[in-house]
């Protein structure tokens, strides 16, 4: 009777299993278990590292599943706490405060990366460039991302980033200057079409900012959520649509405007 | 399906110890779960399966769409745009953000050279001043080297320098100072240095070194005194002095005719005269020295 009852137990086991996996959500149940398995064995065995590596899988725009920031940001909080030296824990930390909106804190722990490790990583000081900017603080964001384009000239996001700063500061000029530097190695990026659009405009060139804002719009319509997760790493993939919805609005009301003038 | 999840995530770090305890982890979990909720319906219940199998698809199912109904997390970026002073919409980006390739590789938003150069250091993808590509470098080509903005002939074997040596052959150690192109040709530039030959370039001129004194210092009314001055490293000198009723006045103009020893009579003295040597260094400084002639005084009894 004992053999009959297991028998049926584990029959009903693997019924459960085929059905659950056929589901398609055997991977958020499995994911539950894998997070347990992970604290376990960060209790069991304390590593720097691994809660670093676990942090970033749940870190990851990539995974949706596992993607959980408040998971992550309490992993990287072990991390730094096992290690206050590791070279990303601290700056994870920064980010995951700046996108929960947290910018004082993130700001707190970005400076800390920065004095330890911006001159090995200098993406520190694009992050801590990026929070400034959402403070208000434009011309110590413009300091950090110059630092930070010194060691990667060509990159469209910086380079964006960096004209959004001159913008507000009244720098239009310099704004105009930064987006043809970008767009000349990705001229399709309608990121910088659309800054591009801005400085001109604000220039008073509406004739070439008009056609930079109709190359912001078309481009801004052909955006996959894909690509806007590689120019968003770290938000929830979930998310994604809702982050192109807003780069095509702006882009749309842009071209208005200048079409307004 | 617990060891092909995991292998999904790529992650290195998974020893096989953590690879075994993962999935006895996962199988005592399932089997404990499966089996509490067995043994309170289906160990009384042991004729009813289908029960069983019911309840757990309902626990499942609850699980499940717990799941399947979290919020998705909106970050501050996500609808995020500034506006500019003229009222336009601003999109920030942040590719860059994410370190050490963990998650999208930020490199993926910097652009590359198709040739393979390292456009950091390069930023137009090309090879500046006649260097050639090697690699993700630049690099001159064979006989000729980097002088800080082109590549230069080094055909012979010599790099373009001045240097010093002895004589006009310009060949082993001197004063000479000389000039080796890039065809290995010398040249002597001068012949000798005039204060010595060092690191490629003449010395330049000592301090200059003046003297000047009156033999005999001390003199009746009416006599007259050597005036003695010397000047060594120096361009020009005049002597002057200071007594309205004499003028005496002597110079030299040149280095050579400054060096040598000169011995003036003075004019017949009746006060005390202060004669000022002046000078101008090689080295471009103005050095001055003077000498005291005193007279000896006349007493008179009363």
């Amino acid at each position: 009777m004992v053999y009959s009852v297991s028998m049926r137990v584990i029959l009903a086991v693997l019924f459960v299993c085929v059905v659950v996996a056929g589901s398609g959500r055997s991977g958020e149940l499995l994911e539950g278990m894998h997070t347990s398995f992970e604290r376990v064995v960060l209790s069991l065995f304390p590593s720097s590292e691994r809660a670093y590596q676990y942090g970033a899988r749940h870190f990851s725009s990539h995974n949706a599943a596992a993607y959980d920031p408040d998971t992550a940001l309490a992993f990287f909080l072990t991390s730094a706490a096992l290690d206050a030296r590791h070279p990303f824990a601290v700056h994870e930390i920064a980010r995951l405060y700046f996108l929960k909106g947290d910018f004082a804190q993130a700001l707190s722990y970005s400076n800390i990366q920065v004095r330890y490790h911006g001159a090995a990583y200098p993406n520190a000081y694009y992050v801590r460039g990026l929070i400034k900017g959402f403070m208000g603080d434009y011309d110590g964001a413009r300091r950090d991302y110059e630092e930070y384009l010194r060691s990667d000239v060509t990159n469209w996001a910086a380079l964006n980033d960096y004209a959004w700063v001159l913008l507000k500061a009244g720098r239009a000029n310099a704004a105009a200057i930064a987006t043809a530097r970008g767009l000349t190695h990705f001229p399709q990026n309608p990121w910088l079409l659309n800054s591009r659009a801005i400085a001109l405009a604000e220039l008073g060139q509406l004739r070439e900012a008009r056609d930079a804002a109709r190359d912001a719009v078309r481009a801004s319509m052909q955006l996959t959520e894909e690509e806007w997760l590689i120019a968003y790493p770290g938000n929830d993939p979930r998310v994604a649509a809702q982050g192109i919805l807003t780069l095509q609005e702006s882009t749309r009301r842009n071209l208005g405007a200048v079409n307004g003038r | 399906m617990g060891v092909r999840k995991l292998t999904s995530f790529n992650c290195p770090f998974y020893a096989q110890w953590e690879l075994l305890l993962y999935s006895v982890t996962v199988t005592m979990s399932t089997m404990t779960w499966h089996s509490l909720a067995a043994s309170s319906v289906a160990l009384r219940e042991w004729k009813r399966p289908i029960v069983i199998t019911a309840l757990l698809l309902g626990a499942f199912a609850i699980v499940d769409a717990s799941l399947f109904l979290q919020t998705p997390f909106v970050s501050s970026e996500v609808r995020f745009a500034d506006a500019s002073p003229g009222g336009f919409l601003i999109v920030p980006a942040s590719c860059p953000s994410s370190p050490s390739n963990s998650d999208y590789p930020h490199n993926t938003c910097s652009a590359t050279c198709p040739n393979g150069l390292n456009i950091n250091q390069y930023p137009s993808c090309t090879c500046p001043g006649g260097q050639v590509q090697s690699g993700s470098q630049c690099v001159c080509p064979s006989g000729q080297t980097w002088n800080g903005s082109q590549c230069i002939a080094t055909s012979g074997g010599c790099t373009a320098q001045y240097f010093c040596a002895s004589g006009a052959s310009c060949t082993g150690s001197g004063d000479t100072l000389c000039y080796r192109n890039a065809a290995c040709s010398a040249s002597v530039i001068f012949n000798p240095c005039q204060f010595g030959c060092s690191g490629g370039a003449c010395n330049g001129a000592p301090a200059p070194v003046i003297d000047i004194t009156v033999n005999p210092s001390l003199i009746r009314r009416g006599e007259t005194t050597h005036v003695i001055w010397n000047a060594s490293f120096v361009s020009s000198c005049t002597v002057t002095e200071d007594n309205s009723s004499v003028s005496d006045a002597w110079s030299c103009s040149t280095q050579s005719s400054c060096a040598a020893s000169h011995d003036n009579l003075s004019s017949a003295l009746s006060e005390r005269t202060t004669y000022v040597l002046s000078c101008t260094g090689l080295n471009g400084s103005q050095v001055t020295d003077s000498a005291i002639l005193n007279i000896i005084p006349i007493f008179q009894e009363t």
